[in-house]
């Protein structure tokens, strides 16, 4: 698992690349908690890297979702692959997320 | 003498002759006791009445002229005569005239008392009274028909008894020292006849123990019984004796022939040897890399044996030679058959590659000069690696099966003859197409010939249905089963024929993929290790990136589950076993691991997705995975062992 951050403007984008599975997502979650911790309230998530999710990656997904809404924080996850988004599907977690095709449809989206 | 003494035989015949002594004793005495007494007391009644006649006859005068003392002085005379104990003579009123009792008269005749007493006989003169007073025979005698008085003679019975005591004593001395002398007798008798007796005992009882290397010494201690004794104690001793010297004789034979059975027996295991290490071990890495399995297995009846397989693999031309042999009869003639055509076999295949050709040329040279007429069987198959084609010949043998999945039949006869018979015979051959997850198992008449206690055959009905049980089966495995089978068939039977057995298996080339197995322990770590593996499972049964993801995601919810829930109370060596199978398009999955009970299916709640953000329960998500992604899920505690099992058509 690889995680990589780029700015645009005050939106912090995070790019997974790899697997986010028992033995990976706990290095997410660190990374994210720091993310927050440190102000980051706008994420796009980028997961057009992400090959594999397990229910440990998907607690990570919701943890930084219920850690941004008190802050008013927005999370987007950007450029999922159709069996990763299957997953959400399956685990009854898409309509807590908000997803866009790719980085710029997301950066849009944010106000 | 010691021994004679205490020899059965000597005691019983002793008691025998005591009992007989004593009966004849006693017969004896009582007869001639009984004899001697009534003659002694006729003698004693006769002379009785004599003198009592004679006293009465003479004393008529006497009393009548009163002349007592002459009478007196006549019966005093008479009591010197032996035997007589009293006499006395009474008057006609029954008073005493004279008597010769001393010291004085007996009380009942002074007093004239009547006594009881027995008249013991009949006298032949009708005056006389003849009685049987105390002791003694009391004879009365009238004088002058009772007219003057009554004579009365006693004699003494106590004499006569005292005479009969001294016979009886002469008579046992008498039969006493004949007893004696027959006791010496006996015993001389009897060390006679139980000597040898005891020297035989003896003698066998050192037999028993003999090593029969020489004769014992004992031998001589019997020479004079044998040489004196002409019964049948003599001839039991010339008997044993004989048993002795034939007894030495056989084992010095069976040592010799002992010797000769190994020397042969060494040589016929190196022979063995020789013939077993005529046949192929070498591997066959072209055969594998084709996707063919191959398997052959031996065992002859004897040491040497007539059947023979033998197999190689044709790099050139590509194609797989494997040839079963059946020399008819057994043991070295039949072994040594078999080197000849398995030689000629491997001579003829190096120029020739169809197999009718090769047994046209190998049963052309067999036929030459056989004169044992010997023949063999055999099946000869050539497989093209690049077709599957078997190109096969039998023989003269009997038809190999082809197993595939869904039976077990018999390879088509080819109309050959066995090898060795007809010279100019030509072969025919036949050919078939080998599809994955096909064998051919060719076997010698050594196993369905194979007999049970009760003499039944093993059969062909037992061999095909062995077969259609083991028809999925490598090679290896079915020809181990089927020997097992008949060794058990035939258990505590000799092996009747030698046994053969070869087989050639066509394998699909994904079955070495179809089932995956692996263990983990209890580490987070080993997730990775379980995704690898199951990609490498998936990408080989080509199973779909996105399948295979939503399967992997199911593993490792369940695994991790075990990893981060059980052992916690951890009593084995944490081991996590991962069976993994791929069959008509069901991938189905055992995870087995050794923690304490759990099953994750019932030990966590199922996570209500249509919950709101804030009321989400992080656990029991996995598990939500697994139920939806899995057509199956499945939990079971058995042999201390948690075992999950799932499966997913795809």
């Amino acid at each position: 698992m690889e995680i990589s951050y780029s700015k645009q403007k005050d939106i912090l984008i995070i790019n997974l690349n790899g697997n986010l599975d028992t033995v990976t997502s706990h290095l997410l979650q660190e990374k994210i908690e720091k993310i927050i911790g440190e102000g980051e309230l706008k994420l796009i998530i980028h997961c057009a890297q992400l090959n594999y999710i397990s229910s440990s990656g998907l607690r990570v997904f919701l943890m930084t979702l219920k850690r941004l809404k008190p802050l008013k924080g927005q999370l987007i996850l950007a450029s999922m692959k159709d069996s990763i988004k299957e997953i959400f599907n399956i685990s009854g977690f898409s309509p807590l997320f908000k997803f866009s095709l790719d980085i710029q449809s997301g950066l849009n989206s944010f106000n | 003498m010691e021994k004679v003494k205490k020899s059965k035989l000597f005691k019983k015949t002793l008691v025998i002759i005591i009992g007989l002594f004593a009966l004849i004793s006693v017969v004896t005495c009582f007869f001639s006791g009984t004899i001697l007494y009534k003659y002694l007391t006729d003698e004693y009644i006769s002379k009785g009445t004599t003198i009592a006649k004679t006293i009465a006859e003479t004393s008529v005068e006497i009393i009548l002229n009163h002349d007592h003392s002459t009478i007196q002085s006549t019966i005093d005379q008479f009591l010197e005569i032996d035997g007589v104990s009293y006499l006395y003579v009474l008057d006609t009123n029954n008073e005493i005239i004279s008597h010769t009792f001393t010291p004085y008269v007996p009380n009942r005749l002074i007093n004239k008392t009547k006594i009881e007493s027995t008249i013991i006989k009949k006298p032949v003169d009708s005056q006389i009274t003849i009685r049987r007073i105390d002791n003694s025979i009391d004879i009365e005698h009238p004088i002058l028909l009772g007219k003057l008085g009554i004579v009365h003679v006693g004699m003494n019975l106590s004499i006569i008894i005292e005479q009969i005591k001294k016979e009886i004593l002469r008579l046992v001395g008498i039969i006493f020292i004949i007893f004696l002398f027959s006791v010496y007798i006996a015993f001389l008798l009897i060390k006679n006849i139980s000597k040898p007796l005891i020297d035989l005992t003896n003698y066998s009882k050192l037999l028993a123990n003999h090593d029969f290397q020489k004769p014992l010494d004992f031998q001589d201690k019997l020479a004079s019984t044998i040489k004196n004794q002409k019964d049948e104690i003599g001839t039991l001793a010339s008997a044993f004796v004989k048993l002795e010297m034939t007894l030495i004789d056989y084992i010095e034979n069976l040592k010799e022939k002992t010797k000769t059975n190994q020397k042969i027996q060494s040589e016929l295991n190196i022979a063995s040897d020789i013939q077993m290490s005529m046949l192929p071990i070498a591997s066959l890495p072209g055969l594998k890399k084709n996707n063919y399995s191959f398997a052959s297995f031996i065992k002859p009846a004897k040491e040497v044996g007539g059947d023979f397989y033998d197999y190689y693999f044709d790099q050139d031309n590509q194609k797989f030679h494997f040839i079963l042999g059946d020399v008819s009869g057994k043991g070295v003639p039949a072994a040594l058959f078999m080197a000849i055509t398995l030689t000629l076999i491997r001579t003829a295949n190096k120029t020739e590659s169809s197999p009718s050709e090769i047994l046209n040329f190998v049963n052309n040279l067999v036929c030459e000069d056989n004169e044992a007429t010997l023949f063999v069987t055999v099946y000869y198959g050539v497989l093209d690696i690049k077709t599957n084609k078997l190109t096969y010949v039998l023989a003269g043998h009997n038809p190999p099966y082809h197993i595939t999945k869904k039976e077990v039949i018999p390879l088509d006869l080819t109309e050959g003859m066995a090898l060795g018979i007809d010279e100019t015979f030509k072969y025919k051959e036949k050919t078939i197409q080998l599809n994955d997850d096909s064998q051919i198992f060719i076997f010698t008449d050594g196993i369905t010939e194979a007999h049970n206690k009760n003499g039944k055959l093993y059969g062909d009905e037992k061999l095909e249905s062995h077969l259609k049980e083991l028809s999925i089966k490598q090679p290896k495995t079915i020809i181990d089963t089927v020997y097992n089978s008949v060794e058990k068939f035939a258990k505590g039977r000799t092996q009747f024929d030698d046994i053969t057995m070869i087989s050639l298996k066509k394998m699909d080339p994904l079955s070495k993929f179809r089932t995956m197995k692996f263990d983990l322990s209890n580490n987070k770590r080993e997730i990775t290790k379980l995704q690898q593996k199951c990609e490498l499972f998936f990408e080989k049964n080509e199973i779909s990136n996105n399948q295979s993801m939503k399967y992997i995601i199911v593993l490792e919810e369940i695994v991790s589950n075990i990893i981060l829930y059980g052992f916690t109370e951890i009593q084995n060596v944490p081991k996590i076993s991962i069976k993994l199978t791929f069959k008509n398009k069901k991938i189905e999955t055992w995870i087995t691991d050794n923690s304490h009970p759990f099953n994750p299916f019932k030990d966590f709640e199922v996570e209500d997705i249509d919950l709101p953000l804030d009321e989400k329960n992080i656990g029991g998500l996995g598990i939500h995975l697994v139920k939806t992604i899995m057509d199956h899920y499945e939990y079971s505690f058995k042999d201390d062992k948690n075992i999950i099992y799932i499966s997913k058509s795809i």
